[in-house]
């Protein structure tokens, strides 16, 4: 009777694993035996095997599991507009399958040319007005091309902020503890500086490294108030090279977020919130001013010591 | 093969042919995470919209309606956490670990209305995996990277999601006078 009672639990707790088909073939074998001398185990198995086709015609068959057909018909037809409306620049890298670095060259070969076809048409008494004219547009063609490269990679800016800053914040809160020298000048140069300019407390959460779906960040966590704020460099470079300098500060709004940040050389930085938008871009002005300070320079991959003081967490 | 580079027409092709039929799904998903019919369309639109986006980021042939359903609760996530409705989920998997002792008898006699009441009053976060795993067919593993949890506590959570159901659905029995005793001596009749 002992045995039979605990062959009978030891059955119940694998019951559902046999009826997924989950089981090794000796352990099936173990089953059917327990199974021809168990009224009750054999009753029990039929009622967890009418449960589950039950449950599965049950919630597909509720009234209230079914679309409305009107509802689905507007919505196919409004993502097939949205699927034919052009979206500017993104869109006509995409279209001609360009890898990054080539399309952006591409891009400011024609616009050059442009900028030195425009030139080249001006009568020579008007050079001192076409030079001006060329310098601006010079210009305006370097802030486009690094516009552009920080914008190719905001989509995995957000991608980090929402997978690890928010949705880890309660993992990095609690263990993220130890102060490291690098995170204490971070909250000398750039953080006391944001506290100066808010009456919300501002508060550092972590400074880590990340791996979001295979793509890694050097990434920041602050509290600004109730606000999650992420100040992240994914590892991925731009197209840019190494010695262009800091960029002008850009900004976008993109899935309920806002992002403002720069380029630096071949890097990218984000500050991503839900904060209004001037003061999400001020934590972008401060953050840039401060990596022209020679001794922060926790958030360059190519420094060899970060390795010192950053935390990996892989999820 | 990734949707990366090409044409309008044939991104919307590939998008018509492999996400759009999966809307009644995401629907009937989306109206056991919200419980709101409103709510729910919001969320299939905003999920299919996301989609549309990122559809150069989906592998063609890999399953669609795992990668959405991942969407989905990735957008859902962000709902509740702007609605402040966001909770810990170890303290309701301890609490029901002290009392889930006593395994019940399955009643063989179910209607469609007893199921879907018993898994009403199965708490969220189990409810959820059965849901996935034995109504909506996802393996361990998509269920997983759908709730961006780990394997063996999907399986945890199921194990105890089907035991908490069956609960509920003997409760239903007791209610109506079902026995199983009783049912044996009618039968023998």
């Amino acid at each position: 009777m002992k045995i039979n009672e605990m062959q009978c639990k030891n059955f119940r707790e694998i019951a559902d694993s046999y009826l997924s088909d989950e089981l090794l073939v000796e352990t099936n074998h173990g089953v059917f035996q327990h199974l021809e001398n168990c009224e009750n185990c054999r009753r029990e198995l039929g009622g967890r095997r009418e449960v589950r086709s039950k449950l599965r015609v049950a919630v597909m068959s509720a009234p209230e599991s079914n679309i409305d057909a009107v509802f689905a018909a507007n919505l196919q037809q409004s993502l097939e507009k949205e699927a034919f409306r052009t979206n500017g620049f993104s869109d006509f890298f995409r279209m001609f399958n360009a890898p990054k670095a080539f399309a952006l060259t591409a891009a400011a070969l024609i616009i050059a040319v442009l900028i030195g076809f425009s030139f080249w048409k001006k009568p020579s008494n008007q050079n001192e007005i076409a030079a001006t004219n060329q310098t601006n547009q010079n210009e305006i063609a370097a802030t486009n091309i690094y516009k552009t490269a920080w914008t190719n990679l905001s989509d995995e800016a957000i991608s980090d902020h929402t997978h690890c800053g928010l949705d880890k914040y309660d993992y990095w809160i609690k263990n993220d503890v130890n102060e490291t020298a690098e995170e204490k000048a971070f909250k000398e140069k750039v953080l006391n500086q944001i506290q100066s300019e808010t009456a919300e407390p501002v508060k550092l959460v972590s400074i880590h490294d990340c791996d979001i779906e295979g793509e890694n960040f050097h990434h920041a966590i602050l509290n600004v108030g109730n606000h999650v704020v992420s100040i992240t460099q994914p590892a991925m470079e731009t197209a840019l090279e190494a010695n262009t300098g800091i960029s002008d500060i850009f900004e976008l709004r993109r899935e309920d977020f806002e992002l403002a940040g720069f380029t630096d050389g071949g890097k990218a930085y984000y500050v991503v919130s839900d904060l209004a938008k001037d003061e999400n871009k001020r934590i972008a002005e401060i953050f840039s001013g401060s990596l022209q300070v020679r001794n922060l320079r926790m958030f360059r991959f190519a420094t060899a010591n970060y390795a010192l003081y950053t935390a990996s967490a892989n999820f | 093969m990734r949707g990366f580079g090409k044409s309008k027409e044939k991104q919307w092709r590939d998008f018509e042919e492999e996400a759009i039929p999966f809307m009644p799904d995401l629907f009937r998903i989306a109206m056991w995470l919200v419980r709101n019919k409103q709510e729910a369309e919001d969320l299939v639109q905003e999920t299919f919209i996301q989609a549309l986006k990122s559809f150069h980021r989906y592998e063609l042939g890999t399953n669609c309606k795992a990668w959405m359903t991942k969407i989905m609760y990735h957008l859902n996530g962000k709902r509740k956490r702007k609605l402040g409705q966001m909770k810990l989920v170890q303290d309701t998997e301890e609490r029901l670990a002290e009392t889930l002792v006593f395994e019940p008898p399955v009643t063989q006699k179910l209607t469609d209305e007893e199921v879907i009441g018993a898994l009403k009053k199965v708490p969220e976060n189990f409810r959820e995996v059965v849901i996935l795993a034995d109504v909506e067919d996802f393996a361990y593993k998509e269920i997983a990277k759908v709730l961006d949890v780990p394997i063996g506590t999907v399986m945890s959570r199921l194990h105890r999601g089907r035991k908490i159901l069956r609960g509920e659905l003997a409760v239903y029995a007791k209610e109506f006078g079902i026995n199983l005793e009783d049912e044996d001596k009618r039968n023998a009749v």
